[in-house]
């Protein structure tokens, strides 16, 4: 049959470079999330936000809300984790996608996914250490935060920042996020930026590209 | 033989099963839907003795869904190929990564994996909104498995802990490329561990040092290597190298393999 | 643009003749490129955007409207349309204002963000519980048999049926009931007072009208009370400037009403601010401003406030000044003369009168809150200056909560903190006045023919004759019609699931039979719905022409056109009560109602409602508030938003340049003048007595009370998040987020053996429930919350397998009016009765055996 042919035509073709490492996409300029963790209401306007945007039934969810409480009553403390892609330096989802369908924008590092291309083989969900992309039952493949890429194109920022009504999410440029330079009300007059939060995947895995303002209870040493 | 007995485990855990899901019944609802997911069998300790059976009797689409024959866009499964799926051991059509995990051929060949190898308690809250833990320590922000356990065999190559010169990509010429240049004199203690079948992976490395490739650094997922535990192998050094000095030498409990016969 | 859509198949959908419009854009860096990753015979490019819908919001037609449902507040939501479909919603983002550009979001005119509710509301428009067509009852109320019917049919039923039950019955047969509707503008409003259905059926000469508010009946008395009007509220960028803000009852965080609210108080926050939160609950407003939580029990409010006002005293932390000069009754030098005899808030605090002094140690053993922390609070209000003490509704709800109300404005005047830049005197909590009526407010509005205690409709039904004026709050009338009972027969929603709101859902479940005509007018078919005769498709208000603004804080207009043409054969309220007056009444009503149409209005609207809008702006917005821009300008913007030399805070001229209080005395009254005069309490619309001053007055259920024994729970029914009332319920975004679950205490779980998600039954003697039980330490043992407006679904034995805590709830009002939702004893267990989400729930299932599609 043809189609086994070409199947070695190219297994043939890309035996040279067999055992090579694809080499991670450097961009000009790596686009992050910022997430106030304390100052966060909770409210999941971004989270309905995304899901009118990108036009998702129940189930996948791009953007998600992590409500995190402890202590013992009546001391007891509560903040949120807001996460939706990470757009990671070294994203794991992006090796694992057997057809391309995820890729990492050279000009501003966002990960996107062109889920056109979805087989539904669900490894780029099993792979990335922060549950960012999202099976949809409904199309049988895989969609996942884009940074809403048209509308940063056209100038603008993504729905879900658009949409905190408490202005603690924001983006930039991930290094001004994380030295403290970028002129955002997400982070306080008085707030430290944290790469790592309490019950967060190691970021050593992937290098996400995402600062927090960490709850006190929230730290990590 | 050993196939036999297999056949034979199986289906008494099959029996087992008729015996033990009461929850799963037929003609369940909305209703049973709430009652099914907050099922003490998914949380610790009852999910550390599930058996693959109970999980599949609600979660069977797992291993039953295929890819799709084709993307939305017209890319036929059959046509496509990651970089990684050219090394001779990947066979066989696309498959979903469950599948690859526990029933493709290579898959049943190396490993041994259960449900709870990874799934150590999927909290409905971790999705949804709060953990019911209230010591707040054991959950991941994350859907359902530790990225941890991936890491055992997803991880980079350490290679200056390896004491090659360059990373991996770049050092493998000098070692035509085979693990196992190195490594049929050091460290060779390892895939002790329950979900892996050590033997077959020793048999089948020997004849295609893709084998290792294949898990360790062709579908290397993250960044940073795993802290193995220190298994001593025959001709190993006294001295523990300083970063070594915290490592454990047996690994974790659940993963520990408790009849000795496969380490002999 | 070649977006047509022609088959709904998947891959139709998201083929390449589809990408390739994509082209043009920068999305450039494909997966090939990318290190060669991939080997494809037929090679195709990774492209960014690939989701549906589709076109980008600069291909589609922006038209800047807002959400409509009544929280209080209205946040601006931008349509993108395609044709006639909204394909997306976004709101605020700086542009569309006067002088806007993206982005711009200052602190005088801060972005109208719309909330996680308003953002879902496509999924409202487009549900699948969406009423499209008038539809008849054919089974038995509440079993939800309906044929679909024509206009001309269902429009004569009704108007025959009217004609008829006033003829019979008399003109008090009517009942409407029509607050916080889904319904909610300048032109087309459901509203009791300034609404249309209260409108037409005054006109039409049938009409008994509800008159307490079920949200904060008792809020409102106290304030009317004490400052002689309901607009004690500052406007909500005040609440930067505070030092100290307690939130009392008050979770921001979950009700968003009132502008930027929140942002603002994150700003007081970071300017050093410190909160305390007093709640049976550890809010997510407590974990955002970090505040000190003081859990107390429920329904003892006032207890520990009077506790407060004890410490204050006895150490002199008190204003003298402010007293002596601003206040009546508030201690022995400030009665009035009229008053000698009367009793003084001070020395009732002090205990002179009944010999209990009203000590922290006194309160802490009613409201559970220790002695040293009721001193810790009341020294930090008392010193910290300017301090906010925001009393919300919610303890108000209460039995007796107008005392609870009235308690808090006695400590905000008590320490000076009314009128002041950064203190609070709410309460209600309107600040701004708005024009907040477009439509003909004239000598036939609001007519009415008795009025009742809103939650006493179905024991009024139930009981008929044998009812006195009291037991229903039968408002007093200058006629001779005064004190009779009305006959009700009738009852009219408009925008609004009263049904599925009001307390003890089994008694109204009983009564609703007993009626003849239950007319439903409403976009969704609710559970009220379900209950009626007649089910009149209302447009949304993406389909008619408005104007919305916000009622509680906020200070701007947003224009609201109509987005898209009316879904099925929906019309407006105003169309329908237009239509309805011409068929009873001839040209002579249907004028009247509507002067501005004629009876084409049924058909064609948009001329009238420009009209009325146009009017409405030119001769009251334009002239009373001081508006520069023109109608034709405005709705080109979309929005207008006031600016202020100051932030707007209530009272301030009556504390700076002396201007008299709207009470009687020109003060503000702890000694309420009118209530101190009346002497024959039955004759009033509150039916009992209200003490002139505030006292704490123990309710008739609490965690204090020995009913206890049976039923050891105090249930509370707050407003949730991701619902306002009952409308939303049925939207899966906000549904998949968000569990309609019982909240209680882990030791008390721990004692029940209920873990998190174990289904439970909540009940007590009036009804029960079942939902999942959440265990958390961040409530207080003792007791349980279940949010309200959970679409009642009832088993053959009338027990809810939604979770509406109405079930449970007393149809026994406060004397001031105040429904005492969060007065309920209750008791749980774990239970193998069966619990419906009331969503799609198993859509979002991982487990073949509950996905249908597997």
């Amino acid at each position: 049959m043809s189609e086994t042919k070409d199947k070695a035509k190219i297994k043939e073709a890309v035996k040279r470079h067999k055992r090579e490492t694809y080499i991670p996409v450097k961009p000009d300029l790596q686009l992050g999330f910022v997430h106030n963790n304390v100052d966060c209401i909770g409210c999941r306007a971004c989270e309905i936000a995304c899901k009118d945007k990108n036009g998702l039934a129940a189930g996948p969810r791009f953007r998600r809300v992590q409500y995190i409480e402890g202590g013992t009553y009546p001391n007891v403390f509560a903040y949120k984790v807001n996460m939706s892609c990470n757009h990671c330096e070294f994203p794991a989802c992006l090796p694992t996608c057997p057809t391309g369908a995820i890729f990492k924008r050279k000009e501003d590092g966002i990960v996107d996914i062109d889920s056109t291309l979805c087989i539904g083989c669900r490894r780029c969900e099993a792979a990335c250490p922060f549950g960012a992309p999202q099976f949809d039952p409904s199309d049988s493949i895989v969609k996942k935060c884009n940074m809403c890429v048209d509308e940063i194109e056209a100038g603008r920022k993504p729905y879900c920042v658009m949409a905190c009504m408490m202005r603690v999410l924001d983006i930039g440029p991930v290094d001004e996020i994380w030295n403290g330079e970028l002129e955002t009300v997400a982070i306080g007059p008085n707030d430290k930026i944290s790469r790592q939060v309490k019950n967060m995947s190691n970021i050593e895995l992937t290098k996400p590209s995402i600062g927090f303002v960490a709850h006190s209870k929230g730290k990590v040493k | 033989m050993r196939l036999c007995i297999r056949f034979l485990f199986s289906s008494l855990l099959l029996t087992l099963l008729v015996w033990s899901s009461g929850i799963f019944a037929e003609g369940l609802g909305p209703s049973d839907y709430d009652r099914s997911s907050w099922h003490p069998i998914h949380y610790k300790p009852v999910i550390d003795n599930a058996i693959d059976e109970q999980c599949l009797s609600c979660h069977r689409d797992i291993l039953d869904r295929k890819v799709l024959d084709q993307s939305p866009a017209g890319v036929k499964s059959s046509e496509v190929m990651a970089w990684y799926q050219t090394l001779t051991t990947y066979e066989g059509e696309q498959e979903t990564f469950h599948r690859r995990h526990l029933t493709t051929s290579l898959a049943k060949e190396l490993m041994d994996m259960k449900c709870n190898t990874c799934h150590q308690g999927n909290d409905l809250r971790e999705e949804a909104t709060i953990p019911p833990d209230h010591s707040n320590r054991d959950t991941t922000l994350r859907k359902s498995v530790n990225p941890e356990i991936c890491l055992m065999c997803h991880g980079a190559n350490p290679y200056k802990r390896m004491g090659l010169p360059k990373p991996w990509v770049e050092s493998r010429d000098m070692f035509q490329g085979d693990c196992l240049l190195c490594h049929a004199h050091i460290r060779t203690v390892r895939h002790q561990v329950n979900f892996l079948k050590a033997d077959a992976i020793e048999e089948a490395a020997k004849k295609d040092p893709d084998v290792c490739y294949g898990c360790h650094g062709g579908r290397q997922w993250y960044r940073i290597s795993y802290p193995y535990p220190r298994h001593a192998w025959r001709g190993m050094s006294n001295v523990i190298p300083d970063w070594a000095k915290d490592r454990p030498t047996e690994s974790e409990a659940r993963f520990q393999i408790k009849t000795k016969q496969a380490a002999k | 643009m070649s977006i047509e859509k022609t088959k709904d198949d998947l891959y139709e959908r998201l083929n390449l003749s589809r990408r390739s419009f994509l082209k043009t854009t920068a999305a450039g860096s494909a997966a090939v490129a990318a290190g060669g990753l991939v080997a494809l015979k037929t090679a195709k490019e990774a492209k960014a955007f690939a989701y549906e819908p589709y076109p980008k919001d600069d291909e589609l037609q922006t038209v800047v409207t807002s959400c409509a449902h009544n929280c209080g507040s209205r946040h601006m939501l931008v349509a993108h349309k395609w044709k006639d479909v909204i394909v997306r919603l976004s709101t605020d983002d700086g542009r569309y204002q006067r002088d806007g550009h993206f982005g711009k979001d200052s602190n005088e005119e801060p972005q109208l963000r719309a909330c996680l509710r308003g953002r879902s509301y496509r999924q409202r428009l487009y549900s699948a519980e969406r009423l499209l067509y008038p539809m008849m009852r054919v089974g038995e109320r509440g079993e939800g048999k309906f044929k679909r019917i024509s206009w001309d049919q269902a429009l004569d039923f009704v108007s025959k049926k009217m004609v008829h039950i006033k003829n019979t019955y008399g003109p008090t047969a009517l009942v409407d009931q029509s607050y916080a509707g889904a319904s909610y503008g300048v032109l087309h409003k459901s509203d009791q007072i300034e609404g249309l259905l209260g409108r037409f059926l005054g006109m039409f000469g049938c009409r008994t009208s509800s008159w307490s508010v079920p949200s904060y009946q008792g809020t409102t008395f106290s304030s009317r009370m004490t400052f002689g009007t309901i607009e004690d509220g500052n406007e909500d960028d005040a609440f930067a400037h505070s030092k100290l803000i307690i939130m009392w009852g008050w979770n921001p965080a979950y009700t968003f009403h009132g502008g930027n609210t929140f942002m603002y108080m994150r700003m007081a926050k970071q300017r050093g601010c410190k909160f305390v939160l007093v709640d049976p609950q550890y809010t997510d407003s407590a974990a955002a401003y970090d505040a000190w939580w003081i859990p107390i029990r429920p329904n003892t409010d006032a207890a520990m406030m009077a506790g407060m006002a004890h410490h204050i005293f006895t150490n002199n932390l008190h204003d003298q000044s402010f007293i002596d000069k601003f206040c009546q009754g508030m201690d022995a030098g400030t009665m009035p003369e009229w008053a000698q005899g009367k009793e003084n808030f001070k020395d009732y605090i002090l205990g002179k009168y009944d010999g209990e002094p009203k000590t922290p140690a006194w309160a802490a053993k009613i409201c559970g809150v220790s002695a040293e922390d009721i001193i810790k609070l009341a020294d930090m209000y008392a010193k910290t200056k300017p301090a906010a003490l925001k009393a919300s509704w919610a303890p108000g709800r209460n039995a007796y909560g107008e005392q609870y109300n009235r308690m808090a404005a006695a400590l905000q005047a008590m320490t000076g903190n009314i009128g002041i830049l950064g203190g609070c005197a709410e309460g209600v909590g309107k600040a701004w006045h708005a024009e907040a009526v477009a439509y003909p407010y004239d000598q036939y509005s609001n007519i009415w023919f008795q009025a009742i205690k809103s939650d006493r409709w179905a024991h009024c039904v139930l009981n008929y004759p044998h009812v006195k004026r009291e037991e229903i709050g039968l408002w007093q009338r200058e006629d001779e019609t005064d004190g009779q009972i009305p006959n009700i027969k009738g009852i009219f929603w408009q925008g609004s699931d009263w049904f599925n709101q009001l307390t003890n859902i089994n008694k109204e479940i009983a009564a609703i039979k007993k009626l003849e005509l239950v007319v439903c007018m409403d976009s969704t078919i609710t559970p009220s719905g379900l209950y009626a005769d007649i089910l009149l498709p209302i447009a949304t208000h993406f389909e008619r022409h408005d104007v919305a603004l916000p009622w509680y804080k906020g200070h701007y207009y947003i224009h609201r056109p109509k987005v898209i043409e009316p879904m099925g054969e929906s019309k407006t309220d105003l169309q329908v009560f237009t239509e309805l007056a011409y068929r009873i009444g001839g040209d002579v009503f249907g004028q009247a109602y509507n002067p501005k149409a004629n009876r084409d209005y049924f058909n064609i609207n948009d001329n009238v409602d420009e009209a009325y809008l146009r009017e409405w702006w030119e001769t009251k917005v334009i002239p009373h508030q001081h508006v520069d821009m023109s109608w034709d300008e405005f709705k080109e913007h979309g929005v207008y938003k006031f600016t202020f030399d100051q932030p707007h805070v209530a009272f301030r001229d009556q504390i700076e340049n002396g201007t008299k209080f709207l009470t009687p005395s020109g003060k503000i009254e702890i000694l309420a003048t009118q209530l101190a005069q009346i002497t024959d309490w039955k004759k009033t619309m509150y039916g009992y007595e209200i003490p002139y001053i505030p006292k704490w007055i123990e309710p008739w259920e609490s965690l204090n009370s020995p009913k206890t024994r049976k039923h050891p729970f105090h249930l509370i029914s707050p407003h949730p998040r991701w619902r306002t009332h009952s409308i939303f319920n049925n939207c899966s975004w906000l549904r998949e987020t968000y569990e309609q679950e019982v909240t209680m205490n882990a030791s008390d779980a721990r004692k029940l053996g209920i873990k998190t998600g174990d289904t439970v039954e909540v009940w007590n003697d009036r009804g029960k429930c079942v939902v999942p039980a959440y265990v958390t330490e961040r409530c207080m043992p003792g007791v349980a919350v279940l949010h309200e407006g959970v679409w009642i679904d009832l088993d053959e034995n009338g027990v809810d397998r939604a979770g509406n805590p109405d079930m449970l709830t007393l149809d026994e009002p406060s004397p001031a009016g105040a429904f005492a939702y969060n007065t309920v004893l209750c008791n749980i267990r774990k239970t193998d009765l069966e619990h419906r989400p009331g969503w799609d729930k198993l859509a979002t299932s991982r487990a073949h055996v509950f996905r249908r599609d597997l």
